[in-house]
């Protein structure tokens, strides 16, 4: 038995001299030209970021470089952090990431960047010392607003109603919420509307229908859901159908158009949209940008983004798609996804 | 007793041992043995413990095969490679120690494994009934059919062991000490059972230790010794003295080594010392220096002695005291601590550590005192070692051997190496030369004179009268757990000996007084009407209770729970928790478990959904068979590797669980099979509702109650119980354990492959993620439900309410507005108490049914 | 009779077994790894996954002793998950570190003890207990703190659990192992009370019989699980600065596969520590170069699996081998 602990420890310290010997990169490097960029979503199975990986993929033809994809199969920070040290591992130009958990990452990230790999984030922000531009989808305030208004207008403003989300600390969909708070505490008009709870259906399907039913179980008096979280609309549209209370509860939220386009065109639910392919798009332009150091995340600095044209970055390195829109069912054939 | 009018003609050969030889490791069991069973006869095989009989018996049973020389039946050489296959060449053994299924029910016990050409495959419960009557009635015991054979007392038991053998189309029957247990009039029943049967020119063999007995039964007498025929005569002309002498016909001179008797004080004496159901009011005293010799038969209360005087068992009644004042022993280290060893006679189950080498089998006992710096030092061990093995002259290779390479007789030097290590004041030796070979048994002999001489007080238990005659200073002599006699060393002899340990010499026999070694009589059995649906209506009562206790609170706060859409998604929750529940219920009967049903879920759900995104034409049935195929396939992986390839399931499970749910990322790629891209009608399914209940449950229901069916009123399905119930019994009665294992595992699989069709066609949104984590839950609902993790019990109707009952706590503290987070919490405070109950209950009925086992 | 050579260890025993097949194996991976898969032999991919090992590694130790001694532990991960929580609660309330370690420590130990009483005390089978516990742990991780987490932590503790020690590729988080396991090895195999444990696994009856305590054992097992779980608790809240109630959901199942693959036997009695840490670093470096390769999650579980399952299989048949041959070996030697 002690030759084996010795045989193992022989064996791991030569491994560490080995790695030792290793270059380590340098902390600050411009590229000179297009790099590899690594998306890393919340989740794999989560259609959003696979749509939105084709955009990023349409602009690596153009401009060259890779968009490589890794998703974990858990949305937990833990699993994205092993795949942080992966993307790194692999020499990666720029990480764009969508965070599960804005500060469980932060350290790897921070991490990485020593390592010499640029850091943005995409659809959900991490902590915003540990990237250099965070691409959001719309304003995280004038999302939170349209949704509340959505939802207004479907109750009348008046009465009882739920928020049912994605996970529990994702940041984008808890900004969200916290502006739609921050805005009905602020104006009158929605003074007669009371959220009587925050559910949250962990990116499943089942989980979705489980607690959208809940909810209603629940609350008797309950009027409408909004549900920001891409998954979940659908999802409580069909445990609403299912259940005979789909004009009763009113749905609003944030989903991908076409996974609602029955209930838009039947009148049941709201949608809140924007061009998902386009934010990958967007994203793979601007990661191209910081690994040339041409983008620093600086208030003001400007960079062209292909097709869509020239992005400014806002404040606290924000860098915002366009506004999102309202899917009716006018206009729902036109949203791809 | 069902026998075709017997063709043997009366005294005709049926079945014989012919030159019959077995060797076991070392040691030779029996040597050209040659006996013959004839129809409408009874031989007696009379014999010390070790002389061979059972050897004897479990060749003819099938149980072994004998290395020379053959078995005999009808004429014709036979190769029995089963017990089953003795059986059906129409020999019937009643074993001393049955190998019966407590979680089966007594009529079950009497029928279960005897495949053969009339039997069916269904359970004719009618004519079960009625042919268990009469066997019961045959044997005189009165209990009902459909109690589980747990309930029972051990003599009860072993009248259905004999009841059992009776109900085989025997030519030839084998009864293997089967009055060891029963009353005297149970003992009267059978023997009139015997006379029937002799009627009917069966050829029956009969080993028995007491005399009285087999004179009364046998026609003639075998006596084996030291594994070889002494002799058959009849009965008649045998006299009970030359039985003995035939027995036991040694001579004492010179083998046994030379011992002074000492006159030391007395170092521990025992007063009026009983224990209920093991022995009664035992006195004795015992000296520094000098041996003590328990002598008896088997199941005397001899070892039941030792173990109240090493403190694992606890005396009921009487004193012990050690150096004058009174002693108490909680445990087996407090005896230790007061000096005190205890050799154990089963040397394999409680003496040593079999994957253990020889040093630390040694020191197992002096593990505290072999260290040095807190560490075990290698030199202390062998300090401990060395002096007493080479004492004994253990022969071997290395310190390091396991022991399980060492022959019976140095296995047992090392026993006792161990023992002295302890430096003990008292030692006592439970049958310490028993299956060691001469040389070994000399050595021993010569060491325990030898600490005698030097001051340790010994109690040797031994079966074995030279032993007992020649090595001991005084001895007593137990029989049925009573005190039947004391001798000094002159004035003992082996005769003597064996009249007080059996009955040979009794002139009278109080017919009505019960052996203490059988059950106390006070115990009153329940009325056996009542009884059942008491028991019964414990855990699903229970259950019913338990979901009322959270429904009828929850209602009053919020009437939504019983509304229609409530109900309703309970219903479809129900009915695909209960699908796949009912599945692992099965696995789990056979003493296995199936982690992996989650995972298969999830593959077959997402292999139906995405196979139909791409080949819509396959339609809803296309879609669930491929989910079901999906499921089987799994199952019978699971079941081919924890069967053929004889890996735990909990391993097999873990790892398949795994990979199906790798396979599941992998073909899933990260993609999604949304609502939209499958068939309309493939999501209507588990939409349908009929009369307002979902399809989803109503399918549920009729799977369970076709399982629950199958359960009860086929063999195959009483089959799987056996084989959680004691999978050895089940082998060794011929029940084909590996093929029902992997039909467990297949149909597990194969619902779960099912469930996962219904999930996708109820979640309409699939991918690689489904049911993640479900495994534990429904584990969970198996457990609550009743259902032992243990193997061999579990109703299907307690699956149902198990999953009602968790399925409907969840939703009720979902209703009050309980923080869904919290959930996870009730949910292990529930699967604790209800294993907590089950441990209760099952503690209750251990406790009400004392008595030796 | 005894011969000269009998005090020296049995060379049979070591030349074929588990362990060593291990070794080659992992290292044959290793080669592999550090040969053909680019980027893995950089300080900072092996620093890395050495750091993503830390917890499974500090619980595989306990883990090891309780399956040897015929025993389970699932709730390892919700005592993680509850111990960090009360950890981050007691942080945030203003205690000092010197304080809410030991504490936090304690808090696990209770844990463990719940265990222990219901298995020994009640006569439970632990693997349905430490299911319940599971459950139970978990769900009280979330009473207290919701689904919140707790971000802010002392720098100290949150530089013991970035970086790495001095120059060296290790990192700071695996050093508590690194720490406990020669302790862990050395109880098990040179103590009394790792003889005791393998002697209630091997043989329960004869345990007893030996005077050996069971219930006493048993209990401390589970208690000494527990605290090893508050331990790795901390370690994973540093290492992600985050203390939350659904931290490292799932990893019992992984350091369970960890033990089973390391020699462990699931029916007690036997196995070595020193195969489990060769599981260890085969199953940190499996996953980490099919990471490398962009196979990700759940699908890298596909090759662990098979690895268990084929690994087990193997085990059985050499076992039935080699066993045949040490009986011929021997029992021609002694002449039996």
């Amino acid at each position: 038995m002690k030759s084996h602990l010795v045989k193992s420890l022989l064996l791991a310290s030569s491994l560490v001299a080995v790695a030792s010997l290793a270059s380590v990169a340098s902390a600050e490097e411009c590229a000179t030209g297009p790099v590899t960029v690594g998306f890393l979503p919340k989740l794999d199975t989560d259609p959003y970021f696979q749509v939105a990986q084709t955009g990023a993929e349409e602009a690596a033809a153009e401009i060259g470089g890779k968009a490589i994809k890794q998703a974990p199969s858990q949305a937990t920070a833990e699993a994205q952090i092993e795949f942080i040290n992966n993307l790194v591992s692999q020499k990666v130009g720029v990480i764009a990431i969508s965070a599960n958990d804005a500060n469980a990452v932060a350290p790897a990230l921070k991490r990485a960047m020593q390592q010499g790999v640029k850091i943005v984030s995409y659809d959900s922000d991490v902590a915003p010392a540990a990237r250099t531009v965070f691409l959001n989808q719309a304003a995280g305030d004038s999302l939170a607003e349209m949704m509340l208004e959505s939802m207004g207008k479907l109750i009348d403003y008046d009465g009882e109603f739920a928020i049912l989300s994605s996970t529990p600390t994702a940041t984008n969909q808890n900004a969200w919420i916290d502006f739609m708070k921050a805005k009905m505490a602020a104006e009158p008009k929605y003074a007669k509307m009371k959220l009587v709870q925050v559910a949250y259906g962990q990116e499943s399907e089942q989980v979705n229908q489980q607690q959208a039913l809940g909810l209603a179980q629940a609350f008797p008096n309950l009027k409408g859901i909004i549900i920001p979280a891409g998954i979940g609309l659908p999802a409580a549209a069909r445990a609403m159908e299912q259940a005979g209370l789909l004009g009763k509860i009113k749905l609003t939220g944030l989903a991908p158009a076409t996974l609602i386009k029955k209930y838009i065109q039947d009148g049941s639910v709201q949608d809140i949209w924007w061009n998902v392919k386009d934010l990958g798009y967007l994203t793979y332009f601007a990661a191209q940008a910081v690994a040339q150091c041409k983008l620093t995340g600086k208030e003001g600095e400007t960079f062209k983004a292909g097709r869509l044209g020239d992005y400014t970055v806002g404040k606290g390195g924000e860098v915002l798609l366009g506004p999102a829109d309202i899917v009716t069912p006018a206009n729902v054939e036109e949203f791809k996804f | 007793m069902a026998v075709a009018e017997s063709s043997e003609k009366q005294g005709e050969v049926v079945a014989s041992l012919s030159g019959a030889t077995k060797i076991f490791g070392g040691t030779v069991a029996i040597s050209d043995v040659s006996i013959e069973l004839r129809a409408g006869e009874v031989l007696a095989l009379l014999g010390e413990n070790g002389a061979g009989k059972s050897t004897c018996v479990k060749l003819l049973a099938g149980v072994y095969r004998p290395d020379i020389g053959k078995v005999v039946v009808g004429g014709e050489p036979v190769a029995f490679s089963s017990p089953l296959q003795a059986q059906r060449a129409g020999i019937a053994v009643m074993h001393q120690h049955p190998g019966l299924f407590p979680d089966l029910s007594v009529g079950e016990n009497l029928f279960i494994g005897q495949a053969g050409p009339r039997s069916s495959w269904r359970i004719d419960r009618a004519r079960m009934r009625s042919e268990a009557q009469r066997l019961l009635q045959l044997v005189g015991l009165h209990a009902d059919i459909d109690a589980p054979l747990s309930r029972l007392r051990t003599s009860e038991q072993q009248l259905v062991e004999i009841a059992r053998a009776l109900s085989l189309d025997a030519r030839v029957l084998i009864m293997d000490e089967p009055t060891a247990a029963l009353s005297q009039r149970e003992v009267e029943r059978l023997f009139a059972v015997v006379n029937n049967l002799r009627g009917h020119g069966v050829a029956m063999m009969f080993v028995g230790h007491r005399m009285d007995e087999i004179y009364r039964v046998a026609d003639r007498i075998a006596v084996l010794r030291d594994g070889h025929l002494v002799g058959v005569e009849r009965a008649q002309e045998l006299t009970r003295e030359r039985a003995v002498q035939m027995m036991v016909g040694r001579s004492l001179d010179g083998l046994y080594p030379h011992h002074e008797p000492t006159e030391a004080a007395v170092l521990m004496s025992v007063k009026g010392l009983s224990r209920d159901g093991a022995f009664e009011d035992v006195s004795f005293e015992l000296r520094a220096g000098e041996i003590l010799g328990f002598g008896g038969l088997v199941g005397s209360g001899r070892t039941e002695i030792a173990r109240v005087l090493f403190g694992i068992d606890q005396p009921t009644a009487g004193t012990m005291t050690l150096d004058g004042a009174d002693v108490r022993f909680a445990s087996a280290r407090d005896a230790m601590d007061r000096g005190i060893a205890y050799v154990s006679e089963d040397r394999i189950g409680q003496s040593l550590v079999m994957d253990f080498s020889i040093l630390a089998n040694n020191s197992l006992t002096v593990l505290d005192e072999a260290t040095h710096g807190g560490l075990v030092s290698r030199s202390n061990e062998l300090a401990f070692a060395k002096p007493f093995l080479d004492r004994l002259r253990l022969r071997f290779h290395s310190y390091d051997q396991p022991v399980s390479t060492l022959s019976g007789g140095n296995q047992q030097k090392v026993v006792l190496s161990k023992w002295l290590a302890t430096q003990p004041r008292v030692l006592i030796l439970d049958e310490p030369t028993q299956g060691i070979d001469v040389q070994a048994k000399a050595d021993v002999h010569a060491m325990i004179a030898d600490l005698a001489s030097q001051g340790l007080a010994i109690i040797l238990i031994s079966s074995e009268l030279p032993e007992l005659l020649g090595m001991c200073d005084r001895m007593i002599v137990l029989r049925e757990g009573r005190i039947s006699a004391r001798f000094d060393r002159d004035e003992a002899t082996q005769e003597k000996v064996i009249s007080a340990a059996t009955d040979a010499g009794e002139a009278e026999r109080d017919a009505m007084r019960p052996a203490v070694g059988a059950e106390s009589q006070v115990f009153t059995p329940e009325n056996p009407g009542l009884a059942l649906p008491r028991l019964f209506a414990r855990r699903e009562f229970g259950l019913v209770a338990a979901i009322a206790a959270v429904v009828i609170p929850v209602s009053i706060l919020n009437p939504r729970m019983l509304s229609g859409a409530n109900l309703s998604a309970l219903a479809m929750d129900a009915g695909l928790l209960m699908t796949v529940a009912v599945g692992q219920m099965l696995v789990i009967i056979t003493r296995n478990i199936d982690l992996s049903v989650a995972a298969v879920i999830g593959l077959a759900a997402y292999g139906a959904a995405s196979t139909l995104h791409l080949h819509p034409e396959l339609g809803v049935v296309g879609g669930v068979l491929l989910a079901c195929g999906i499921g089987l396939l799994a199952g019978l992986v699971n079941g081919f590797v924890v069967t053929y390839g004889k890996v735990p399931a909990i391993v097999v499970t873990l790892g398949t669980m795994t990979i199906f749910r790798g396979l599941n990322s992998l073909w899933a790629g990260g993609q999604q099979i949304s609502a939209d891209q499958v068939p309309q009608s493939w999501l209507d399914m588990t939409s349908a509702n009929l009369f307002g209940i979902p399809a989803v449950l109503i399918i549920a229901v009729a799977t369970l109650l076709v399982i629950a069916w199958a359960l009860r009123s086929t063999v195959i399905g009483r089959e799987l119980y056996a084989i959680g119930s004691n999978p050895a019994g089940a082998q060794l009665i011929g029940i084909p354990v590996r093929a029902r294992v992997l039909l467990a595992f297949a149909v597990g699989g194969l619902l779960a492959g099912f469930d996962g069709a219904l999930w996708a066609s109820r979640y309409a949104t699939v991918d690689a993620r489904v049911a993640y984590g479900f495994e534990l839950t429904v584990i969970a609902a198996v457990v609550v439900g009743g259902i032992a993790v243990r193997g061999g019990s579990g109703t299907v109707l307690g699956v149902a309410l198990g999953t009602l009952t968790l399925l409907v706590i969840n939703n009720g503290l979902t209703l009050v507005r309980v923080d869904p987070l919290w959930l996870q919490g009730v949910y292990g405070l529930v699967i604790l108490a209800a294993i907590g109950i089950d441990a209760y209950v099952a503690r209750r009925g251990a406790a009400s049914r004392k008595g030796a086992h | 009779m005894a011969r000269r050579s009998d005090t020296a260890p049995d060379f049979v025993a070591r030349f074929a077994n588990w362990d060593n097949f291990l070794a080659v194996l992992t290292i044959a991976v290793l080669a592999y790894a550090v040969l053909f898969v680019p980027n893995f032999a950089s300080a900072f991919n092996i620093s890395q996954a050495i750091a993503g090992v830390s917890e499974r590694a500090l619980i595989v130790l306990p883990m090891v002793l309780l399956i040897i001694a015929r025993e389970i532990d699932l709730s390892v991960a919700s005592i993680l998950a509850l111990t960090s929580v009360v950890f981050g609660l007691m942080v945030q309330a203003g205690a000092p570190l010197l304080v809410a370690i030991p504490l936090t420590l304690v808090a696990g130990g209770l844990c463990g003890a719940f265990n222990g009483v219901l298995v020994t005390a009640l006569g439970l089978p632990s693997l349905v207990v430490t299911l319940g516990t599971m459950a139970l742990f978990r769900g009280i991780g979330y009473i207290l703190l919701g689904s919140g987490s707790i971000n802010i932590f002392p720098d100290s503790f949150l530089s013991f659990g970035i970086d790495m020690v001095g120059p060296t590729p290790l990192p700071w988080t695996i050093v508590p192992f690194l720490v406990l396991a020669p302790i862990f090895a050395i109880a098990q195999q040179k103590m009394p009370v790792g003889r005791r444990i393998y002697a209630i696994g091997g043989n329960p009856d004869t345990a007893r019989y030996s005077g050996i305590r069971l219930a006493r054992t048993v209990f401390w097992l589970f208690v000494t699980s527990g605290v090893v779980c508050a331990a790795a608790g901390m370690v994973y809240a540093a290492r992600l600065s985050n203390a939350r109630a659904n931290n490292a959901l799932g990893i019992e199942l992984d350091v369970i596969t960890i033990a089973l693959l390391g020699g462990i036997s699931v029916f007690g009695g036997k196995g070595r520590l020193t195969g489990v840490l060769w599981a260890l670093l085969l199953v940190a470096t499996i996953r980490n170069v099919l990471g490398l390769l962009q196979i990700g999650g759940d699908a890298q579980g596909t090759v662990i699996g098979l690895l268990l399952i084929v690994s087990l299989l193997a085990s059985n048949a050499a076992e039935r081998l080699f066993g045949s041959l040490r009986v011929q070996f021997l029992s021609r030697k002694t002449g039996e």
